[in-house]
């Protein structure tokens, strides 16, 4: 087929944060993807940077700004231990390490890669996402995994926060 | 014959030589097919729209028998700034320009969303956590809920009291007797709420308290007992407020006096009536200068005179009285802590005072911007639709919200503490304002039923948003530098790629309720905007487009239209067919790819090819001899000789120069160009719209061309389709979509030949390690 789709299926996340400020929308969206040929994870988050530097100055140091154009290794510091403890890929029963690689800033969202290196083929994932949760209730993370050209999602809140994918 | 019948002659013999690939194709033993109904993406919606009728044409106009109700107020409103609470007495002028007899009339009572036993806190399916936030936890499930929603003191008719019931948000009025069609009816209501913090409860209407100085700013609205619409479409719209379903609301005139403590500044709907008894003699002179003043605003009241007045809370009062026509609604702002600026606008031949009023925590952003943006607005607008009616446009600082109401809206943006402000915070405020005030054109004025469709007004808006934010940028190159452009969240194509492809289970139609819909801000603000941005630049072009949008919101100025009235005007006025349009984008989650197949490559010959002999059996030839006729051959395939591809099509087929020799004079052979490439594209749609399909054609000699399909390519197969491309040019590549315009959201295969594109992540990685 000439559709094959090889780009990471880049999810959306445009414009949640309506303009009616009743219904300020807490989403992240994750994207996972397993990379056969060097046997990594890509996985790219996008966050309403708002949320995520009031989360960081909350959690970690109420003097944390995110802004464009720069680029602080204490901050990065901060994702990579955040990340590290909220968002866990499970594969064979083995919480694998993020490596933050970097981040950048689109409109309101500010967007970050980490990569799992030395990554064994598997048939089977856990993913816990408690991205935000701590600071947001209602926040929602959705977190789509794409293997061998199949994409599955899940959409994972704070009372259910892990979910397996199972790829043929 | 002329060229293009030569093309022609050409193209007929290259198709069917393709005819009988397909043939050969075709497997031997099938099921028998079953029928189907029409499910071609060109029928018209004839199923989708209602019957046009006496109120309602085909044509997308008000017709004959049009009718609208109308309500109009006169009120007496008291706050209570000390308790927060807000008083209130109104007449009600309900006339009934329907041909019904009307038993009873519904009044909403938003307020009651905040009530302690709203349905809305229940709406929702929750969870316990396994851990909590002690202080969500104790608002969840222990503290006592805000004492929100009406009191109703009283219902009355000329003092005696009137039946009702109160049915959550909405309370039915039983009248003595049915009101007669032209007729009108007067009553009264009493009545008072606790009101909300806007913060905390996150409310379109509430206070904000400033811990410092111990001052509250006041955005009212949803504040009264309003009307519901009575209409040919819905009869009563007394649908619930659930709370993301907005208003459906009348047109009428008010009469409001709001009595405030005297040393608050305050500003509403309507014409202010007495403003020699409110404002100083140093307001009034200032007021006078602001009327002279179109290129900058003049402050009425300064920063230094605001934070004075900070310090003090008046014991005493004054009363604002306000006169308005032709409104569907009434929003009044209030608060000791504000600055005021205004300047006049020319609109056509109008003049408009645009107004911002924001406490000092919104400066040094809103001193600069906010005005400036409330005068863009109107004239961009008014440009697109009508010229603004009003005569005033207010823009009021609230802390994290935007609200629209008519002359007035609450605005976000504010700057840190120490009046620093990120680019972010500053276009997202001029971006609100425009919103906001572009809100006026609609839902305020084409007064469309929110409640019923959000998109009609949030993405209509938004799309006018987007075409003046970008003039913004243009008109303001200082305010958007180092950019070239104004960032606009929501109207280019590219930006809602990702929601449209996105998992179909948390998408919903346009066409859908609010309250149902699973995300409001790209289902009724960034799809129909995007849609309409592409109708406009890509689907009709800008003339077409702006004249059938200008017609919508003349016909429907000051009226009620619904989304077919839209559609159809859209139509109507420019001579455009777009029901597959509107089906689509509007009735369906599909979305837009379009792709490259194959590329096939073929030369002419008059040498009699294997498959066109096969052909010519079919049809009883078995001597091709016996027929002049010419063939093709692909390159690459058994009866492809590398020669071919550098000798001239005469060359390659001599019966073609012998026949041209034959039929045409010299000169006419020399004003005729022989294409010498013949290549078959096929193109595919994986993606269930239809849209234009726009190729580029790149040439080896660096030269290129852009063909503009229209979308009608699809209607005979929605799957795929191949253009055979006639050239005396050998092809480099090819690119469907070169510019991003129709929101394809996989571009990986509309390149020719396919180029493989490192991912996202490995182009951010790569970047990364390079620099």
């Amino acid at each position: 087929m000439s559709h094959l789709k090889k780009i990471i299926f880049l999810f959306l996340v445009c414009s949640c944060l309506s303009f009616k400020g009743t219904h300020k929308f807490y989403l992240s969206v994750t994207d996972a993807a397993y990379v056969e040929k060097s046997s990594s994870v890509q996985i790219i988050t996008r966050l309403f940077v708002d949320d995520f530097q009031k989360l960081l100055q909350t959690r970690y140091d109420k003097n944390v700004q995110l802004l464009r154009g720069q680029d602080l290794a204490k901050n990065n510091a901060y994702i990579q231990q955040y990340f590290n403890k909220k968002l866990k890929i499970n594969i064979q029963n083995k919480d694998l390490k993020l490596n933050f690689i970097g981040k950048r800033y689109e409109d309101d969202l500010i967007i970050c890669y980490f990569e799992i290196e030395g990554v064994k083929n598997f048939s089977s994932v856990e993913i816990t996402n408690l991205l935000l949760t701590d600071l947001f209730e209602e926040q929602k993370n959705l977190v789509h995994f794409e293997k061998g050209g199949e994409t599955e999602s899940l959409m994972l809140v704070k009372e259910k926060p892990t979910g397996t994918i199972k790829f043929n | 014959m002329n060229m293009k019948n030569l093309h022609r002659v050409m193209t007929f013999i290259f198709a069917m030589a393709s005819v009988v690939v397909f043939a050969q194709e075709e497997p031997t033993e099938k099921e028998p097919q079953q029928g189907h109904q029409n499910t071609n993406k060109f029928r018209q919606l004839y199923q989708e729209f209602s019957t046009p009728n006496q109120y309602r044409t085909a044509s997308g106009a008000p017709g004959p028998a049009y009718y609208q109700n109308t309500a109009d107020y006169e009120m007496d409103i008291t706050l209570d700034d000390k308790n927060q609470k807000l008083y209130g007495e109104e007449t009600i002028t309900y006339t009934n320009n329907s041909p019904d007899y009307l038993e009873y009339l519904w009044v909403q009572l938003d307020q009651n969303v905040r009530a302690k036993d709203s349905k809305s806190q229940l709406r929702n399916g929750n969870g316990i956590a396994a851990v909590n936030q002690t202080g969500r936890f104790v608002s969840q499930f222990v503290d006592e809920p805000f004492d929100g929603g009406f009191n109703i003191e009283k219902v009355t008719q000329n003092g005696s009291p009137l039946k009702y019931t109160i049915n959550q948000t909405m309370m039915r009025v039983d009248l003595p007797e049915a009101l007669e069609p032209g007729d009108d009816v007067e009553f009264s209501i009493k009545w008072w709420y606790n009101i909300n913090d806007h913060i905390v409860n996150r409310g379109r209407s509430g206070y904000e308290f400033f811990e410092k100085d111990g001052n509250y700013a006041y955005v009212i609205a949803q504040f009264f007992p309003r009307m519901a619409v009575y209409n040919d479409v819905e009869g009563w719209q007394n649908y619930q407020f659930w709370g993301s379903g907005e208003f459906a609301l009348p047109f009428g005139d008010y009469n409001v006096k709001i009595t405030v403590p005297a040393d608050h500044v305050l500003d509403a709907t309507g014409k202010l009536e007495n403003r020699k008894e409110v404002f100083s003699k140093k307001m009034m002179d200032r007021y006078e200068q602001a009327k002279k003043s179109f290129d900058k605003p003049v402050l009425i009241v300064t920063q230094e005179e605001a934070e004075k007045a900070e310090k003090g809370a008046s014991n005493k009062t004054k009363t604002w009285e306000f006169e308005a026509k032709m409104v569907r609604d009434f929003a009044f702002t209030t608060s000791r802590k504000y600055i005021w600026d205004m300047q006049n606008v020319k609109v056509g031949n109008r003049e408009v005072m645009a107004v911002s009023l924001y406490p000092k925590e919104g400066n040094p952003l809103w001193e600069e911007y906010s005005t400036k943006a409330v005068a863009h607005t109107l004239t961009s607008y008014s440009d697109m639709t009508f010229d603004y009616p009003y005569h005033k446009a207010i823009s009021v600082h609230a802390k994290n919200q935007g609200m629209e109401y008519p002359m007035i809206c609450w605005n976000y943006g504010r700057p840190n503490e120490d009046g620093t402000y990120s680019d972010r915070t500053k276009f997202g405020m001029i971006s609100v304002i425009i919103h906001e005030v572009g809100h006026n054109f609609f839902p305020m004025i084409v007064n469309s039923d929110e409640r019923q469709w959000g998109w009609m007004d949030e993405g209509i808006n938004t799309f006018v948003q987007f075409v003046s934010e970008q003039q913004f940028g243009k008109k303001h190159p200082e305010a958007v530098a180092p950019l070239d452009n104004y960032p606009s969240r929501r109207g280019d194509p590219a930006k809602i790629t990702s929601y449209m492809k996105g998992n179909q289970d948390f998408i919903s139609p346009i066409m859908s309720n609010p309250e149902q819909v699973y995300q409001l801000g790209n289902n009724a603000y960034g799809k129909p905007a995007t849609a309409l941005n592409i109708l406009r630049e890509t689907v009709m072009g800008k003339e077409l487009f702006d004249h059938a949008f200008k017609t919508y919101s003349r016909r429907w100025m000051f009226k009620h239209p619904t989304p077919e009235d839209f559609f159809r005007t859209m139509e109507d006025a420019s001579g455009v067919d777009l029901d597959w349009y509107w089906r689509g984008w509007f009735y369906t989650t599909d979305f837009v790819d379009i792709g490259i197949e194959e590329v096939n490559s073929y030369y002419v010959t008059d040498q009699p090819t294997k498959a066109g002999k096969e052909m010519l059996k079919r049809y009883g030839i078995e001597d091709a001899s016996q027929i002049d006729a010419l063939y093709v051959v692909e390159e690459g395939s058994e009866e492809y000789k590398p020669e071919m591809k550098n000798k001239s099509a005469l060359e390659n087929a001599p019966k073609l120069k012998t026949f041209m020799m034959d039929n045409f004079t010299e000169q006419e052979r020399q004003n005729m160009n022989v294409p010498k490439h013949f290549y078959q594209i096929k193109f595919n749609k994986p993606g269930g719209l239809v849209m234009p399909l726009i190729v580029e054609y790149k040439y080896k000699d660096g030269t290129s061309e852009r063909i503009n399909y229209p979308a009608q390519i699809w209607r005979k197969n929605d799957k795929e389709v191949t253009r055979v491309l006639a050239t005396n040019k050998e092809l480099e590549s090819i690119v469907v979509d070169p510019d991003m315009e129709t929101a394809d959201v996989d571009t990986s295969n509309n390149s020719w030949p396919q180029e493989e594109k490192p991912n996202e992540f490995e182009k951010f990685k790569e970047e990364k390690t390079k620099g």
